[in-house]
C-alpha cells in the first residue's frame, strides 16, 4: 500500500467515518422523532389520566387531611381524621365485610372458573354456546342482574312462594337480603354469579395458549384428568391466574354496584362495604374531608396488597 | 424533488398560518357573538334565560309531562320574555350534580333540593343568593307559615323558599276498621289495645318494610320521638338546651324497638327489612296489616293499591304516646328552591320563586291531579277547591291549625343536620336487630348533632312547638 494509497485509504476511512456519524446521527434522530411520535400518541391518554386520575388523587390526599363538608373552603385538621377513623366501628365493620368479600373471591369464583375452564377445554360440541351462556351474565348491567335476583330470592313473592305452591316450605322465613346473619353472603352469592363465568372465559383463553404436546406427554405419562390439569393446565395459566388473583384482590376494596343495589349495606350495617360507607359518608353526612381519608385508606390498603403479591411473585420467580 | 421540499414547508406554514387564521376568526366570532347576547333586566318584566334541573316523579314521561304543566308551562306562559330552560336529571344524582356544579361556580339558575338541609350547607358555602330584600318587598311573609318563614332562613338571610311540606300521620285501611268497629287511636293505651285485637285476627297492626327504601326508619324514629319524647323536648335537644342521651330520647327508641320485637311493624324485623314498598302498600290496603306510618306524600302512591283491592283508606293524627304529649303533626319539607349566587339572571331566578309561592290556584291544580304536595302558605278551608280530594284537603287545614296552635313537631331528615341524620338513617336499624344498644345509640347521635352544630350544619328550629312544654 503505497502513501497515496495510504492517504487515499485514510481519506475514505475519514469519508467512511463520518458517513457512519452521518448514519448515526442520521438513526440517533429518527430514534428521537420515533420517541417523540409515541409520546405524541401516548399524550392524549396521559393528559386524560393525570387530569381525570392524577388531579383527583391529588386533591384527595389534601382533602384527606380537612374538615371539608363537600362545600366551600376546607381547614387543615391535622390527623383528627385518622384519629376517628381508627375509633370508627362503622369503619371496621365495613372493612371486615371487605375482606370477607376479597376471601370468598379468591376462592369460590376461582375455583369455579377453573373447574368451568378446564371442563369446557375438554368439550367439543357445543363449546361456544356454553361460553356464551357463562359470559352473558357479565354482560348485563349491574342492577339488572340485582334487580332478577332480588325478586327471585323475594321471601314474599319469588322462590320461596313458588316452592310453597307445590308444599315445599324449605325457604319459608328465610330472609336472604334481610337477614343480617344472610344478607352479605347473599350478596356476594349474586356478584359472583355475575362473575365467574368472566372467569371461565378468561381462564379459557389462557388453557388454548399451552402446548397440546404437553397434555400428549402427560397422557403418554398415563395422567389422569385431575393429574392433566394439576400438572400441565394449572402451570400453563399461572400468568393469568396471578393477573385474576391481583385485580380480583384490588376489586374487593372497590366492591359497591351489588351490595348497593341489593341492600344498601344493610340491614343494620350487616352488608356494608368501604365504598358505600364513603358515599354516604361524603355525600350524606357532607362530610367529605374525613370520607377522603377512607379513600387514602384503601388507596394505600391496595398498594400494601399489590407490593405484598409482587414480592410472592419474585420469591416464586 | 429538493424543489418540492423548498417548497413544502412555506406551503405547510401558511396552510398552518391560514388554519390559525381562521380558528382566531371563529374564536372571536363566537365571543363576540356572546358579548351580544342582551342583558338580562334585573327589575320589572324578567326576561333572558333561566335554567332549572328537576328529577321528575315517577322518572317517566308522565313525570316531565306533569312537571312541565305545573312547573314551567304556566310560568312562561306568564312571563314569555323568560327562555326557562329545564335538564332533566335522575333523582338519586341530581343532589350530587348539583352539589359538584355549585362547587364549581356553575350549576343552575334555580337550585332546587329535596329538603332544607341542602340548602342550609349550600347557603354556609356561599352558593346561594340572598334573597331577603325581594321575600320583603313582595311581602313573603303575608303568603308563608310562619314556621316556613323560619327555616328558609341561615344566619338570619331568607336564601330559600320550601316549596312543599307534609306531615307525618297515621294511615289506616277505613273499610277494615269500618268492619270491625275500630277507630283510629289517639292515645298510647287506645294503640296497644287496638294492635293486640288485630294481632288476634291475624292482621299485622302496621305495614311496614325499608327493603326499597333502608332510610325509612327514620319516619319511625321522627314518630317515636314526637311522640314519646314530645315536641317541646325535641325542641330543647335541637336548640342544645337538653342532649340526646335524655331518657325521653331512650323511651322513645326503646317503645318503638318493643313495638318491633312485638311483630307490630311488618310481622317480624328480618320481614320489616325485606319489604318492599309496593307489599307493604297492598298489605295494608288488602287488610292484612291495618295502619300505616309515615308521610302524607303516600297520598301520591296509596290510592292505586286500594283502587285495585276495592278498598278505602283515610287518615289520622299520630297518637300521643305519652303522658303530657300532644298529639302533634311532625313537619317535613319536602323541597326547597333557592337562586344560585353565580346566577346571571337572579331577577328572573327570584321572579320565579314568587310566582311559585303565589299561584296557589296552580298548586291546588297539581294538589287535586296528583296529590302533590302543597306549599307551606297560609289557607283557609274555603281556599280548597272541591275537586281536591277530602282528605288532603283535611291534611292542609288541620296543618294550618296546627300551625297556628304550635301543635307542631319536628322530622329528622328536616330538623338534624346531615351528619346526626345520616347517624340515625345508619344506626336505628341496629337497634332493632340487638347489634347497638339504645343508650349506645344516643350518645353517638348525641356527638353527631354536636358537630352538626359546631359546623352550623343545623337548620333554624322553628319556634311553634314550643307550645308542647
Amino acid at each position: 500500500m503505497t502513501m497515496s494509497s495510504t492517504l487515499l485509504s485514510g481519506q475514505s476511512a475519514v469519508e467512511a467515518a463520518g458517513e457512519t456519524t452521518r448514519l448515526a446521527r442520521g438513526g440517533g434522530r429518527a430514534r428521537r422523532r420515533r420517541v417523540w411520535v409515541g409520546l405524541l400518541f401516548l399524550a392524549p391518554a396521559l393528559i386524560l389520566n393525570l387530569l381525570v386520575v392524577g388531579g383527583p388523587s391529588i386533591s384527595n390526599i389534601y382533602y384527606a387531611f380537612t374538615d371539608w363538608s363537600g362545600f366551600g373552603p376546607a381547614h387543615f385538621t391535622g390527623l383528627d381524621n385518622a384519629v376517628r377513623l381508627f375509633q370508627d366501628q362503622s369503619f371496621w365493620n365495613a372493612l371486615g365485610h371487605n375482606f370477607i368479600y376479597m376471601v370468598f373471591f379468591l376462592t369460590v369464583p376461582i375455583v369455579m372458573g377453573l373447574f368451568g375452564a378446564f371442563s369446557l377445554s375438554r368439550v367439543r360440541r357445543g363449546a361456544t354456546l356454553f361460553r356464551i351462556l357463562f359470559f352473558i351474565p357479565y354482560l348485563i348491567a349491574s342492577v339488572v342482574n340485582a334487580a332478577i335476583w332480588k325478586n327471585i330470592l323475594d321471601p314474599q313473592a319469588g322462590l320461596a312462594v313458588a316452592l310453597n305452591k307445590v308444599g315445599i316450605h324449605w325457604l319459608d322465613n328465610v330472609y336472604f337480603f334481610g337477614d343480617p346473619n344472610l344478607s352479605l353472603g347473599s350478596v356476594m352469592f349474586v356478584d359472583n354469579w355475575h362473575f365467574w363465568g368472566f372467569l371461565v372465559v378468561l381462564f379459557l383463553a389462557a388453557t388454548t395458549g399451552i402446548d397440546s404436546s404437553r397434555y400428549e406427554a402427560a397422557r403418554i405419562d398415563g395422567a389422569n384428568a385431575l393429574q392433566e390439569f394439576w400438572h400441565v393446565t394449572l402451570p400453563g395459566i399461572r400468568p393469568t391466574l396471578l393477573f385474576a388473583l391481583t385485580m380480583i384482590s384490588l376489586w374487593s376494596l372497590l366492591a359497591f354496584d351489588y351490595a348497593y343495589a341489593l341492600t344498601g349495606g344493610g340491614p343494620a350495617g350487616s352488608s356494608d362495604l368501604v365504598s358505600l360507607l364513603v358515599n354516604r359518608t361524603a355525600f350524606g353526612a357532607n362530610e367529605a374531608g374525613y370520607a377522603a381519608f377512607m379513600g387514602l385508606t384503601m388507596s394505600l390498603l391496595s398498594g400494601v396488597i399489590l407490593i405484598v403479591l409482587g414480592l410472592l411473585r419474585r420469591k416464586e420467580d | 424533488m429538493p424543489h418540492k421540499f423548498r417548497t413544502g414547508k412555506p406551503a405547510s406554514r401558511a396552510r398552518l398560518a391560514k388554519a390559525v387564521a381562521v380558528a382566531a376568526a371563529v374564536a372571536v366570532t363566537l365571543v363576540a357573538c356572546s358579548g351580544s347576547q342582551p342583558t338580562a333586566n334585573t327589575t320589572g318584566e324578567p326576561n333572558g334565560s333561566l335554567s332549572y334541573w328537576y328529577a321528575p316523579i315517577p322518572a317517566d314521561s308522565t313525570g316531565v309531562a306533569t312537571f312541565m304543566k305545573y312547573a314551567i308551562t304556566p310560568f312562561e306562559k306568564k312571563y314569555p320574555k323568560v327562555d326557562l330552560q329545564t335538564v332533566q336529571k335522575n333523582i338519586n344524582t341530581l343532589g350530587q350534580q348539583t352539589q359538584v356544579a355549585l362547587a364549581a361556580g356553575k350549576g343552575p339558575d334555580l337550585v332546587g333540593t329535596g329538603g332544607i338541609a341542602s340548602q342550609v350547607a349550600y347557603a354556609k358555602a356561599g352558593y346561594l343568593a340572598d334573597i331577603s330584600s325581594f321575600a320583603d318587598a313582595n311581602n313573603w311573609s303575608d303568603t308563608l307559615l310562619p314556621w316556613a318563614q323560619e327555616v328558609s332562613k341561615v344566619d338570619g338571610k331568607i336564601v330559600s323558599m320550601p316549596n312543599a311540606y307534609e306531615t307525618l300521620v297515621l294511615f289506616y285501611n277505613k273499610s277494615l276498621f269500618e268492619k270491625n268497629g275500630w277507630t283510629p287511636p289517639t292515645t298510647r293505651q287506645e294503640l296497644e289495645s287496638l294492635a293486640g285485637k288485630m294481632e288476634a285476627k291475624g292482621i299485622t297492626p302496621f305495614a311496614a318494610g325499608n327493603s326499597d327504601y333502608p332510610a325509612g326508619t327514620e319516619w319511625l324514629v321522627s314518630t317515636f320521638f314526637n311522640d314519646v319524647a314530645g315536641p317541646a323536648k325535641v325542641h330543647d335537644a335541637l336548640t342544645g338546651k337538653i342532649d340526646f342521651t335524655d331518657p325521653a330520647f331512650a323511651d322513645s327508641i326503646n317503645l318503638m324497638k318493643d313495638y318491633f320485637k312485638k311483630g307490630w311493624f311488618g310481622g317480624s324485623i328480618n320481614k320489616y327489612f325485606s319489604t318492599t314498598d309496593p307489599q307493604k302498600y297492598t298489605q295494608l290496603a288488602s287488610g292484612k296489616a291495618g295502619m300505616y306510618i309515615s308521610g302524607t306524600w303516600e297520598f301520591q302512591t296509596m290510592p292505586d293499591y286500594f283502587k285495585k283491592a276495592g278498598t278505602d283508606f283515610d287518615w289520622a293524627p299520630l297518637p300521643s304516646l305519652a303522658d303530657g304529649v300532644p298529639v302533634t303533626y311532625p313537619l317535613s319539607i319536602g323541597g326547597a328552591l333557592s337562586v344560585n349566587k353565580s346566577s346571571k339572571n337572579q331577577h328572573a331566578a327570584e321572579t320565579y320563586l314568587d310566582w311559585s309561592l303565589k299561584d296557589t290556584k296552580n298548586m291546588w291544580a297539581q294538589v287535586a291531579e296528583i296529590g302533590a304536595d302543597a306549599m307551606p302558605v297560609k289557607i283557609k278551608e274555603s281556599d280548597i277547591p272541591s275537586n281536591v280530594d277530602p282528605r288532603i284537603a283535611r291534611e292542609y287545614t288541620e296543618l294550618a291549625k296546627a300551625s297556628d296552635s304550635g301543635a307542631v313537631g319536628y322530622t329528622t331528615w328536616t330538623s338534624w343536620g346531615g351528619q346526626s341524620d345520616q347517624y340515625i338513617i345508619d344506626n336505628t336499624d341496629k337497634v332493632l336487630n340487638d347489634s347497638l344498644s339504645t343508650s349506645a345509640y344516643l350518645k353517638a347521635l348525641s356527638s353527631a348533632f354536636k358537630d352538626d352544630v359546631k359546623k352550623s350544619n343545623v337548620p333554624t328550629v322553628y319556634s311553634t312547638g314550643k307550645s308542647g312544654e
